[in-house]
């Protein structure tokens, strides 16, 4: 596609042309990034509910004068012979009415704002619920889950239930790539065809080297979006962390200071099961809980048994120059089975323990916590 | 406008999927009258702005 920009672009400035992308990504503002980067002026309509249908991407089409496609990823002479020629228009092709309405739970997604995410949610639980083999309705229900889950209206397990809708939605149609890649950008390494966003911090510097501030992002990519873990904004850490406590004597936070949202994304081949499982720890805003940066990082020990082991194990920093803070903490790592379990059983939750330093209110008591955490597999 | 290899070869890998996916239009016939927010969401329109003139469309994503 920036191939076809350099060879367009004087087209486009003459008039000759009319560019325009359509993004098939569920984050708007990292094609907005992509678009700064590679200084691509041209409009990009936002596609994340996949409502167009294509099955794979990229490609390219020349839409003539009366809107009729006239070539599907043209060669340079059919640029030529396209921009030279002068179409009829179908004969009794009647209008199509522009579409998805606005009132609808599609358009409630893509022009609704935060407030509008959560009748969406419920229209298309509705739709998947009279009819469970709408694959289409689960990958959009699943768009919805995530939206909401970057959106302050963000509820419990709205993650979670974004990965297993687009799962339901990849069981009705397997060959269906855009929907798989949704669930392949937060899974397993070993299961991404390719580097999602490695490209993030490249087209940051790049930007502002030339003097401009990048597109803010408003989910920053997780270190699963990565392919190389140094790119990514955390840690990769822990494998020989000392365990604060051997002897399970920490006090458990049993009034939820920090809250923790556990996600475990499967890989998309059925093969052997492995996951990327993605850990968020909120202090409470309620008692205005922070973290005590100089007493130490937050910890986390998975217990994987014999049935798994951890790869690929990654921790926000603490804030530099910060005492204190109450900014999200991440821990992401994967679990692939284990050669140790030759009998091919896997437990249907991982458990594991968090250790974190906080304080609660202003002039509260400061603790050392510990937490238990949870982690469904499917 | 130069990209890594990697962006190449990565485009081709994504290009040999659609071989097997049905598309939602033809060749030959008019593209989906669908109307989209663009990725600032400033503006909402679909190809049918562009009636009269001649249009090259990109379907992509930025990974």
């Amino acid at each position: 596609m920036p191939g076809w920009h350099a060879k367009t672009k004087d087209l486009a400035q003459a008039g000759k042309l009319q560019v325009l992308g359509i993004t098939q990504e569920q984050h708007p503002d990292r094609t907005a990034l992509f678009m700064q980067w590679q200084e691509m002026p041209w409009p990009v309509l936002l596609d994340s509910l996949n409502l167009l249908g294509c099955k794979g991407i990229p490609f390219t089409l020349l839409i003539d004068e009366h809107g009729i496609v006239r070539f599907q990823n043209p060669k340079d002479d059919d640029l030529e012979t396209f921009l030279g020629s002068t179409f009829e228009p179908v004969k009794d092709a009647p209008e199509e009415k522009p579409w998805p309405a606005r009132e609808s739970p599609e358009g409630a997604v893509l022009w609704g704002g935060d407030d509008a995410i959560g009748s969406a949610v419920s229209q298309f639980e509705h739709r998947v619920k009279n009819n469970p083999s709408d694959g289409k309705a689960h990958f959009r229900l699943g768009v919805a889950y995530r939206k909401r889950y970057d959106s302050p209206k963000r509820q419990d397990g709205d993650f979670g239930k974004a990965i297993a809708s687009w799962k339901k939605a990849l069981e009705q149609d397997p060959s269906q790539y855009i929907w798989r890649r949704r669930i392949q950008q937060y899974g397993p390494r070993l299961d991404k065809p390719y580097s999602f966003y490695d490209w993030v911090h490249e087209a940051r510097r790049a930007i502002v080297a030339r003097g401009a501030t990048p597109v803010a992002l408003v989910a920053e990519p997780s270190g699963a979006e990565f392919a190389r873990p140094g790119e990514s904004a955390a840690n990769a850490s822990t494998a020989g962390e000392e365990h604060p406590d051997p002897k399970g004597k920490v006090p458990a936070d049993t009034r939820k200071l920090v809250t923790v949202e556990a996600t475990a994304v499967p890989s998309t081949k059925n093969a052997s099961p492995a996951y990327r499982v993605h850990l968020k720890f909120s202090p409470n805003a309620f008692s205005e809980v922070h973290w005590t940066n100089d007493a130490g990082p937050l910890s986390f020990f998975p217990d994987a048994g014999d049935a798994y082991v951890i790869k690929h194990f990654q921790k926000s920093p603490v804030p530099k120059n910060a005492l204190t803070s109450t900014e999200t903490r991440h821990v992401e790592f994967e679990l692939r089975p284990s050669e140790k379990n030759a009998k091919g059983a896997f437990p249907q939750a991982l458990k594991g323990t968090a250790y974190y330093y906080v304080c609660e209110d202003v002039n509260g008591q400061c603790l050392f916590l510990r937490q238990p955490v949870t982690i469904p597999l499917e | 406008m130069k990209l890594p290899l990697r962006h190449l070869l990565l485009s081709m890998t994504a290009l040999t999927s659609i071989a097997t996916a049905a598309p939602s239009w033809k060749v030959g016939e008019p593209f989906p009258a669908l109307s989209l927010p663009t990725i600032s969401g400033d503006d909402s329109f679909g190809v049918a702005k562009f009636r009269g003139q001649k249009v090259m469309l990109h379907v992509f994503a930025s990974w």
